[in-house]
């Protein structure tokens, strides 16, 4: 198993993930712990749907190895109710954790 | 970015004090629904079209706040401490009770077979918090890409089996 677009090892050594993670409320880190973990072998091109992962479209961030270059940023959803995300990038097989936060859209019938 | 930050507070200030204002008006009960709407039906249309509108100000404000942190380029975090970004949680969840409370505002207005107008006013609040609830999460993803940009780094945070993986997260969420 080995390609670019497969993540074969994640990295959460980012300060700004690690205090995203960290403020996570109990419920959410429970189910956001096992849909990291869920990452590994995961091809980013062809990615399980319940992870909801995508690349965003447009959006460039700086690479974790060379901060001068511009490269795509993947999210991913960590709760079932789709209220969050995390965001990472893919490189030389590593997905590098960027952050957690809330998702955009708002539940239309609560 | 220091002029930014006081904008910044600013306008959330703003923002949360419109937010409440509106909580607090589509917080009626189903009875008091039913004497407002008989009475002065186009009155509240007109109070929730007003309070809609102001809302939708706030959103061009913080979108414009999102687009100022997306060019910002200097190499200091905006939000560190992640004080912004528990303020940013209590907008959203405000987003999301203003947003529940006009469409079940909207449901008793309908039930009770009130004002069509009022019912409008109802759903043009709905598409408003919905739409702020998405400005609000996207102007805190703007400020979350840019810190990590310029995030330190701590080695010893990698794993590549789900157990390793595991055991990160463990050390993360424990504070270490």
């Amino acid at each position: 198993m080995s390609g670019k677009n497969v993540i074969e090892r994640i990295d959460g050594g980012n300060s700004t993930f690690q205090r995203t993670y960290g403020a996570l409320k109990p419920d959410i880190l429970k189910e956001a712990r096992t849909a990291i973990a869920m990452l590994l072998l995961v091809d980013v091109e062809n990615p399980p749907g319940r992870l909801h992962l995508h690349s965003l479209k447009g959006k460039t961030v700086s690479s974790t190895l060379d901060p001068s270059k511009k490269i795509k940023v993947y999210t991913f959803h960590l709760t079932s109710n789709d209220a969050w995300k995390a965001s990472f990038t893919l490189e030389n097989g590593t997905a590098f954790l960027r952050a957690c936060g809330p998702h955009d859209s708002i539940d239309s019938s609560p | 970015m220091a002029m930014h930050n006081a904008v910044m507070t600013l306008q959330l200030e703003r923002a949360d004090h419109d937010l409440r204002s509106v909580e607090r008006k589509v917080s009626l009960p189903g009875w008091a629904v039913k004497v407002v709407t008989w009475s002065s039906a186009a009155f509240s249309a007109y109070q929730l079209g007003k309070m809609a509108r102001k809302l939708s100000d706030r959103i061009l404000d913080i979108t414009e706040l999102t687009r100022l942190v997306e060019e910002e380029t200097r190499s200091e975090p905006i939000d560190n401490e992640g004080r912004i970004g528990r303020h940013l949680e209590e907008s959203l969840d405000f987003a999301k009770i203003v947003h529940g409370k006009a469409l079940n505002l909207r449901h008793l207005v309908i039930k009770n077979k009130r004002s069509l107008r009022l019912a409008e006013a109802c759903d043009q609040l709905v598409a408003i918090a919905a739409e702020y609830h998405e400005a609000i999460a996207r102007f805190s993803w703007a400020i979350l890409e840019h810190d990590s940009n310029c995030a330190g780094r701590r080695e010893g945070f990698s794993g590549n089996t789900q157990q390793d993986v595991l055991a990160l997260l463990d050390r993360i969420s424990a504070g270490e």
